[in-house]
């Protein structure tokens, strides 16, 4: 039987006052999860990995962004519950407990070392672990209404019955985004980061199965997407935050290959006791351990732990508009392949271990106009389109627009021999 | 996926005589759907797929679409890609029947339809109404998500069920 949407509809049991967005309430089943030792494994899993290395507020945990990301999903329900596209209470306090366990499989040290983990298997990522836990771990218990296979659909975007959810778990315009983003910019420091919330979930809308926002809310919409452009370039592809990233996936596929470090399978068959303690302090506890090991385990280990960066020699970043490329950035893309790789460490005669790469996603400013992914505005005639193909609005001016960025590191006295070997096999300066 | 198994989608395209191309819409869609069917019918990439508006879809096909795009002109004919094993040649030899009968079947329908509608109708049957007794459910969601496939939504389960999707 469907419950009527009221206003008392959400019981909170307990207010938790947060950082970013004020006092987050928690139902009776939601207190139950949070309290469950497998939620509490979050407070030891940094949000932003090795970001506190440049800036050293970036200790927040997945444990105060997952809460604010139930927030965020519900205010976004809530007013989808008014706009009458949701009528059932139960539709929100499944969309918030998605939310609040959307990162429940968060690898310690959070996206980096998925890197290496997904190497090694192909189920090797976050919400595929999350999913597991849901539907094995002590969580399984505690959903009465729904099923942990329903709200495990919802977070792995595979819930079809109303495919706005996968919009709001991951698009242009997502709660996870609208609260990483803010969390963020508070704990760094970084201003670029701070967005409207308010503004934005009250002005979202569907329009015929796409995420919109109504006209009122342009601003907003325009600032949240430079402040998502803004963050990348200055927090997350930070050179050394991505140099020491690519330090420790080396140090843990070193340790997966010796058999020391877990690999997907070995984590999907911990116990929730054992998982508890797979967070943050498991990686530093493995550091300590191996710290003796030999070259060049021994030195990467080292150099994480004392704060010594890698060396980044090359870089090439920029804005490429309509995919057009550097042909500098395309060349260098020629390291990921395997042969490649091999012949720039026998010309250069620097070993492959001490040759890193990094090449992230493109960050594009806006998804193509077509995409499902898209976000549109809605005009005061109610028509909608993409936010990508509005004259009226100046963001529109940087569709096909994204920013690239290549990188390779290694440590300093290596330096002029891989330059070298660089111009040599791939004819950059 | 990572960077072998990104290696390896490339080999896949080149053995079937397809370049990644996502240069508009419609290239990246029947892009997707290539990927995921691929997959499905047992190519390794890990990509992690999606129910989205135009079906299943994937962040991290289209990032690697990307940067594959670029590069696959620079790779020497003979060396660079993975080694496909015998089990990974008869996928993509699966996927190589099932685009040809599906041509033939959909005759006077473009690509992004046939793709669509074999990559939805999958997805559905699969991962949204995942137990056996669930086809009807899956089908009637199909018909009403997507009723510009209906007349051809019977044919499209039939082809799925010869080549064991």
């Amino acid at each position: 039987m469907k419950t009527k949407l009221s206003d008392s509809s959400l019981k909170f049991e307990k207010l938790v006052y947060d950082s970013v967005h004020g006092y987050i309430g928690l139902t009776e089943q939601e207190l139950k999860i949070v309290d469950t030792i497998i939620f509490q494994r979050l407070h030891n899993v940094r949000q932003l990995g090795t970001a506190f290395f440049v800036y050293p507020g970036a200790t927040h945990s997945r444990f105060a962004h997952s809460l604010g990301t139930m927030f965020v999903m519900s205010r976004i329900a809530q007013r989808l519950a008014e706009l009458n596209i949701i009528e059932d209470v139960d539709e929100i306090k499944k969309l918030r407990l998605a939310a609040l366990l959307h990162d429940i499989g968060q690898f310690p040290f959070s996206h980096v070392l998925e890197v290496p983990i997904k190497r090694y298997s192909e189920h090797g990522t976050h919400e595929h672990l999350s999913a597991h836990l849901i539907k094995n771990s002590c969580l399984k218990e505690l959903f009465d209404t729904y099923t942990p296979d329903e709200i495990s659909s919802i977070i792995t975007k595979k819930y079809v019955e109303h495919p706005i959810y996968s919009l709001l778990i991951s698009s242009d315009l997502d709660v996870d985004r609208i609260d990483y983003l803010m969390r963020d910019a508070h704990e760094t420091g970084v201003s670029y980061g701070f967005i409207d919330t308010d503004r934005l979930t009250r002005t979202i809308i569907i329009d015929e199965d796409h995420l919109a926002v109504e006209d009122k809310g342009r601003q907003a919409l325009e600032n949240f997407l430079m402040a998502r452009y803004h963050m990348y370039q200055t927090v997350y592809y930070h050179k050394t935050v991505v140099g020491f990233e690519l330090l420790l996936q080396r140090i843990y596929e070193e340790l997966m290959n010796q058999g020391k470090a877990y690999n997907y399978e070995q984590i999907c068959a911990l116990s929730d006791e054992e998982f508890y303690h797979y967070n943050d302090n498991y990686v530093w506890r493995l550091l300590q351990e191996n710290q003796g090991e030999p070259e060049p385990l021994g030195d990467l280990i080292s150099r994480f732990k004392k704060r010594q960066r890698l060396k980044m020699i090359k870089e090439i970043q920029g804005i490429s508009v309509s995919g057009r490329e550097k042909p500098e950035y395309s060349r260098l893309s020629l390291i990921e392949i395997p042969y490649q790789l091999e012949g720039l460490s026998k010309k250069s005669g620097i070993p492959k271990d001490w040759i890193f790469y990094s090449k992230p996603k493109p960050l594009e400013i806006l998804s193509k106009a077509e995409d499902e992914t898209a976000i549109r505005i809605v005009n005061e005639d109610g028509t909608s389109i993409p936010i990508a193909q509005d004259q009226d609005s100046i963001i529109s001016m940087l569709y096909n627009s994204c920013f690239l960025s290549s990188r390779v590191y290694t440590k300093d006295e290596f330096e002029l021999a891989l330059l070298d070997g660089l111009r040599d096999c791939f004819g950059c300066s | 996926m990572t960077d072998e198994t990104k290696f390896k989608l490339l080999a896949a395209f080149k053995r079937i005589g397809q370049r990644i191309d996502i240069s508009d819409f419609n290239a990246r869609l029947v892009f997707q759907k290539r990927v995921y069917l691929l997959q499905e019918l047992g190519l390794q990439l890990g990509n992690g797929y999606g129910w989205y508006i135009r079906g299943p879809y994937s962040h991290d096909a289209a990032s690697d679409g990307f940067q594959l795009q670029s590069i696959q002109d620079h790779l020497e004919p003979s060396r660079g890609l993975p080694e496909l094993s015998q089990d990974e040649l008869k996928s993509i030899e699966k996927f190589e029947k099932l685009i040809s009968d599906s041509e033939k079947k959909f005759k006077g329908k473009n690509k992004t339809y046939i793709m669509e509608l074999l990559g939805s109708l999958h997805f559905l049957l699969k991962y949204g109404y995942p137990s056996s007794g669930d086809k009807a459910n899956a089908l009637r969601k199909f018909y009403e998500l997507k009723p510009q496939f209906k007349e051809n939504a019977e044919a499209a389960l039939e082809l799925l069920e010869k080549y064991g999707l």
